[in-house]
């Protein structure tokens, strides 16, 4: 049995929520998995994960309306919020500008395409 | 009968289908293709390679848009002029995980097969099993596959919305376009 605690992927591309639920497998940890922002919420919800590994370009709901809805609702704004961001957003903060002019606050990002090891870092500061 | 539980189907935008088929040297045909593709900055969402007799046999998509730049870069490199074949509007529909089981793949082409949904095209990745059909035909072919195979509760076959594209080539990249642009 693992004391590891629970990490939810979330992404719409299912070669990659598997490539990193696997990693994460690999490494003891109880995985969730969701394929957009909608059923994330659904699996946060139902399963209350530690960390949430989170896509921002989603179809229903983006990574970055998710981000805020954990982060303001008292009941889950203790959830790890690691954001996946695209190379091209050359990010270099957790702290995010929306299209509308809205901030998100996540707690930590890894740029795609995925270094899994230092992913792997990233979630055993967080969750192990 | 059991339908196969799933986590997910996802559905495709617009795209075209490239295919060299007919080339003598079908390798050389897919190398060069795949190749002129990269180096225009012309993304390929599918790739397909099937192994017939002498070698592998190449199709992919690219999107709407792209179809006419990527024909005339094609029928514009002497190897391959005439070998280029557009199949225009068509769309993938993928459903995971396949767990690597035959049995997914003969139910998954008997429920197209059996809703006479056309196949132009299919290949598998890490987690999809994924077809190329008719555009117009997209949400059929999701409906059909939903008779063999049971999505999550309250889960809607997902549409993608998000298109990517890659920058312009940079002068200063140099003649092959090497680069890696945003995606």
């Amino acid at each position: 049995m693992t004391d590891k605690q629970l990490i939810l992927v979330v992404d719409d591309d299912p070669d990659l929520v598997e490539a990193v639920s696997m990693k994460l497998e690999s490494k003891g940890y109880p995985v969730a998995k969701a394929f957009d922002g909608v059923q994330a919420w659904d699996r946060i919800k139902e399963e209350r994960p530690k960390l949430v590994i989170l896509d921002v370009m989603m179809p229903n709901k983006n990574g970055y309306q998710v981000c805020d809805e954990i982060k303001q609702d008292p009941d889950y704004k203790d959830i790890t919020v690691v954001l996946l961001t695209a190379v091209g957003e050359a990010v270099t903060t957790t702290r995010y500008m929306h299209r509308d002019g809205i901030t998100t606050l996540a707690d930590d990002f890894i740029p795609k395409p995925i270094d899994l090891d230092k992913l792997m870092e990233i979630v055993d500061s967080y969750a192990s | 009968m059991d339908r196969i539980r799933i986590d997910g189907i996802k559905l495709s935008g617009e795209l075209a289908l490239v295919r060299l088929a007919s080339h003598p040297r079908p390798q050389f045909a897919l190398s060069c293709g795949c190749g002129i593709m990269a180096a225009n900055r012309i993304n390929m969402p599918f790739v397909s390679a099937a192994c017939v007799g002498d070698g592998a046999r190449a199709s992919w998509c690219v999107e709407m848009e792209e179809r006419a730049r990527a024909k005339a870069l094609l029928d514009g490199n002497p190897d391959l002029e005439g070998y280029a074949e557009i199949v225009p509007s068509v769309g993938l529909v993928s459903l995971f995980p396949h767990r690597s089981s035959i049995a997914f793949l003969g139910r998954a082409l008997q429920a197209l097969g059996k809703a006479a949904l056309p196949v132009h095209g299919l290949t598998s990745s890490l987690a999809p099993l994924t077809f190329v059909t008719d555009y117009a035909l997209l949400e059929e072919a999701a409906a059909a596959l939903e008779v063999f195979f049971a999505l999550p509760p309250h889960q809607r076959p997902i549409r993608t919305h998000v298109q990517v594209a890659q920058s312009p080539i940079r002068k200063d990249e140099g003649p092959d376009g090497n680069g890696s642009g945003p995606s």
